[in-house]
């Protein structure tokens, strides 16, 4: 029953596989008595600032990404957070006992994609490099393994189900540190994985779909930009894995792999030719002089700082650092960013359009003469301080010896969300940055807690039968089920007892229609649609009115009364349409009810509730 | 009387009297009182009094008063403001916030603690903040959460019971454990272990006879009570970090979280003089009027 496109990706060796991390709508923090529910803005109430070091894991060996960070020799800021972190937080106090609430919930979440359930569970500490942790680690408990799903005909193995500490969120970042807030710090996450052979990616986008709309019907998760993520795995035969870390919008997830798979397929077809010529990356060497005099800005204003310029020569390079591996990016582009990491700028390399940067056909020459070039050689420059030129340009000699061997294994970050590409971001982690969290008791299962998780385990067939009943129509059901707006349209439904097919309707249609229109409608809060939709129950706008309080809201113009007040978007109703009715009816001498009727609703369109309005005139 | 010579039976006296006070009309209640242990008497208040419906305030001076530069007044007047006019229905100390005669702290009678031999900021809050600060004009700025009057008359119960048999004891570096011997002998019924840092007594020690742990297993073996907190004054307790921690907590040895010693002693004494010994060890590490913290955070340390 292999498709075409199936036995397509057979070919090639693909291996796939997700991670998807989603946040959960707990009371209070995984390891401590704090508040998940963020302001919308955090209140400070100090900054400290830390430095990290590599530690050896249980393993005794030092982590390749962790030793690459602390080469990186970073500060860390951490803006401690008043309302939503305690000394829990910021590493100054052991975790308290785990969140009974958050295990539960993990538990259900594991019963609905038919794990197994670890009966003692054993908290871990995952090294984390990035500073995102003010205790350099974070804690991640293995709740299920072995557990499987259905997906468009195809059953994906569900490995692992873990629950986690979220991370803090990054406030700025700049050339030597980096500055953090804790006021997400340790709230519950579940980090649910796949095996790595999905075997296309539109499956791969068909099963973060299934994923996300069955933790979702469970009402447990926290909703909002940045509450889930989703991290890929992309291999393909002879190239390497690399992890796409933090894709927000599962729409485009195939297209991410798509990209993936044919940057992995450029840099072999890369390596091939290298190999062909005998290829070879020359050391690094101070160039300076040459650039003495240069007009080229981007060497003059480094050389104005006392900079240096350094450079060194690619080998049978002639022409390869130019060739396109992904939509807008070269082989150029990738080895930028690993010299990026030394806090550069970036490179300047030899296939691109030099007179355009400024420099003059003598230092080209001068600088071909230094390295000893031939015409079939590349070279590349990076002019910067000269501690981070060093730096950098022993991260792009690395970079650029790897195109001799093929695909490196990265953790790679969305470069571009319009074109579907990634850009590197640090070394994929090695297996050896877990070790026992002994601050906290291992937690054994009892049968009670697993009969709990099995009957709380979120069903999508189940809710699919609810959601129709409600909006009375099997596919808007469907695609609210697929909807991160679910919960959301649950939450208005229970509160503002409007018709569920008019919500589903503003949710669904209205808001991609605005969102097309360019109007930031997803940033709306909860409570505002609340307030929107028990307006219009109430009679104080018309259905027409919603839009447009939407838009108001959109652009932050304040509170839903205020809006409709100084909009004039109250709704005429009763007697004082009855009086309306006779008044343009007077002035206009207008005696044909259909064409008074239009007269008015052109009018007033917004305040009047056209239902209303024929009713009043047929009287 | 001197604050050091104050002991339970006055702790009874004062709580029947300030219940009497309230419940004929009183609205608030400031009580002079030696500084020295005047943060135990205010913790015991706070478990005598239950059902409390008013502001009740313990104040002194760290200066006398029959000199000019005595800060009772300043501590007496900000300490009627918070009787008469706050809507806090706790017990609690209000003294000098800082040196300057400028700013009083009122401070949860559980969550004091005398710091300073002889500054007149000497009480502060541990493991909390203050609930409010009075100025020197008498402006009430509340900083902190408080448990609230309600809508009802002044109201306090005064349940005095309370168990004279608990010891509060320190362990150090060379600490005998056979002090626990003595005071079962003499029918003590609760301990508070005053331990190091997360809550230790010496267990692994190479030095015989120096172990904390089979006597306090004994003890409990006996029926008695025994928590833990810790020395450090600032900051939790905590049952995992370490495997003597463990093996303590495994052997019933209660942690009392971020509670003070000297606020865990008052109550267990106070729990053991209303309560069976199960019931009481049960209740020792949950909060019951303010004595523990979930959280404490980054700002409640020294400044």
């Amino acid at each position: 029953m292999a498709s075409e496109e199936e036995k397509r990706y057979k070919d090639i060796g693909f291996m796939c596989g997700l991670e998807i991390h989603q946040r959960l709508a707990t009371a209070k923090k995984l390891f401590c008595d704090c508040p998940t529910r963020l302001k919308e803005s955090s209140e400070t109430m100090a900054n400290i600032a830390r430095y990290q070091r590599a530690v050896a894991g249980e393993l005794g060996a030092i982590d390749v990404s962790a030793q690459f960070e602390e080469l990186r020799n970073r500060k860390f800021v951490y803006n401690v957070d008043k309302t939503n972190s305690c000394l829990v937080e910021v590493d100054e106090e052991p975790p308290h006992g785990l969140n009974r609430e958050a295990l539960l919930t993990a538990l259900a979440f594991a019963s609905s994609m038919n794990m197994k359930i670890i009966d003692e569970l054993q908290p871990m500490r995952k090294e984390v490099v990035d500073g995102s942790d003010p205790s350099a680690f974070q804690r991640t408990i293995l709740i299920g393994i072995d557990g499987e799903i259905a997906v468009s005909g195809y059953k994906i193995k569900m490995p692992s189900l873990f629950l986690e500490e979220e991370s803090c969120g990054i406030v700025s970042n700049t050339e030597t540190e980096s500055v953090y807030s804790t006021d997400r710090l340790g709230i519950p996450l579940v980090e649910i994985d796949t095996d790595p052979y999905i075997p296309t990616p539109a499956v791969a986008k068909e099963a973060a779909l299934h994923i996300g709309t069955l933790i979702r019907t469970s009402g447990k998760v926290q909703r909002g930009i940045g509450t889930i993520r989703q991290d890929v795995n992309v291999s393909i035969r002879d190239g390497a894995r690399v992890e796409i870390k933090g894709l927000q919008d599962v729409a485009l997830i195939d297209k991410f792999i798509e990209n993936e798979v044919i940057r992995q397929q450029k840099l072999l077809e890369i390596k091939d030719i290298l190999i062909l010529e005998n290829a070879k990356v020359e050391e690094p060497r101070e160039v300076t002089v040459i650039f003495r005099d240069t007009k080229a800005k981007v060497v003059r204003q480094q050389l104005d700082k006392s900079g240096v310029v350094l450079a060194f020569a690619l080998k049978g390079f002639a022409g390869i650092l130019g060739k396109e591996v992904n939509p807008g990016r070269r082989l150029g582009t990738e080895i930028s960013d690993y010299a990026k990491m030394g806090n550069v700028n970036g490179i300047i390399h030899s296939d691109e359009n030099l007179s355009a940067y400024g420099f003059s056909d003598g230092e080209m020459g001068e600088l071909r003469k230094q390295l000893s070039m031939t015409q079939n050689d590349a070279f590349i420059i990076i002019a910067a301080k000269r501690e981070y030129a060093e730096k950098a340009i022993k991260f792009a000699v690395g970079r650029a010896k790897h195109a001799m061997v093929g695909v490196p294994l990265e953790t790679r970050a969305t470069a571009s969300s319009e074109l579907c590409t990634t850009k590197f971001l640090r070394p994929l982690p090695s297996g050896s940055r877990m070790y026992p969290e002994t601050d906290a008791k291992p937690i054994m299962i009892t049968g009670d807690m697993q009969r709990y998780g099995m009957r709380q385990a979120p069903d999508i067939e189940k809710e699919k039968e609810i959601i129709s009943k409600l909006v009375e129509n099997r596919d808007v059901a469907a695609k609210l089920l697929t909807s991160p707006k679910l919960s959301l349209f649950k939450r208005l439904v229970e509160e503002t007892s409007t018709d569920p097919k008019l919500i589903a309707n503003v949710l669904l249609q209205k808001f991609t229609e605005l969102r097309r229109n360019g109007m930031d409608v997803d940033s709306i809060s909860e409570e505002s649609l609340i307030d929107t939709f028990i307006a219009y129950h109430k009679g104080k706008i018309t259905k027409q009115a919603i839009d447009e309080v939407l838009k108001h809201l959109a652009k932050k113009e304040g509170k839903v009364d205020d809006i409709i007040a100084n909009n004039d978007l109250d709704r005429v109703k009763g007697e004082k349409l009855r009086k309306l009715i006779e008044s343009m009816g007077t002035k206009a001498k207008q005696t044909d009810i259909n064409l008074l009727r239009n007269e008015i609703m052109a009018k007033y369109r917004l305040k009047i509730d056209g239902g209303e309005l024929n009713e009043m005139l047929k009287k | 009387m001197a604050s050091e010579d104050i002991s339970y039976i006055e702790w009874g006296k004062l709580a029947d009297t300030v219940a009497k006070e309230i419940n004929s009309g009183a609205r608030g209640v400031v009580i002079a009182h030696g500084t020295d242990t005047m943060h135990y008497t205010a913790a015991a208040l706070s478990f005598m009094l239950t059902d409390l419906n008013a502001p009740v305030v313990l104040t002194g001076a760290q200066r006398s008063s029959d000199r000019g530069s005595s800060d009772a007044f300043l501590n007496l007047a900000a300490s009627v403001r918070i009787a008469a006019e706050s809507d806090i229905a706790e017990v609690g100390i209000c003294m000098h916030a800082s040196s300057s005669d400028e700013k009083m702290a009122f401070i949860r009678g559980t969550k004091a603690r005398k710091m300073h031999s002889s500054r007149r900021d000497a009480f502060r809050a541990i493991n909390d903040t203050p609930i409010a600060y009075v100025t020197k004009k008498g402006s009430i700025e509340i900083v902190g959460d408080y448990r609230k009057m309600e809508k009802r008359p002044p109201k306090a119960r005064a349940e005095t019971k309370f168990e004279p048999l608990v010891a509060l004891i320190k362990v150090y570096p060379n600490s005998d454990p056979e002090i626990i011997e003595y005071y079962l002998e003499q029918g003590y019924r609760g301990f508070i272990m005053e331990g190091t840092g997360l809550g230790h007594t010496p267990i692994l020690t190479e030095h015989p006879g120096r172990s904390w742990l089979t006597n306090i297993k004994s003890a409990i073996g006996e029926g008695a009570v025994v928590g833990m907190a810790s020395q450090c004054i600032y900051g939790r307790v905590h049952e995992n970090v370490y495997k003597p921690l463990r093996m303590l907590s495994a052997a019933g040895v209660v942690y009392c979280q971020d509670m003070l010693p000297e606020t865990a002693y008052v109550k267990l004494a106070w729990l053991l003089g209303n309560n069976s010994n199960e019931r009481a060890k049960e209740l020792l590490a949950k909060n019951i009027t303010g004595e523990i913290n979930e959280r404490i955070t980054f700002d409640e340390f020294l400044d």
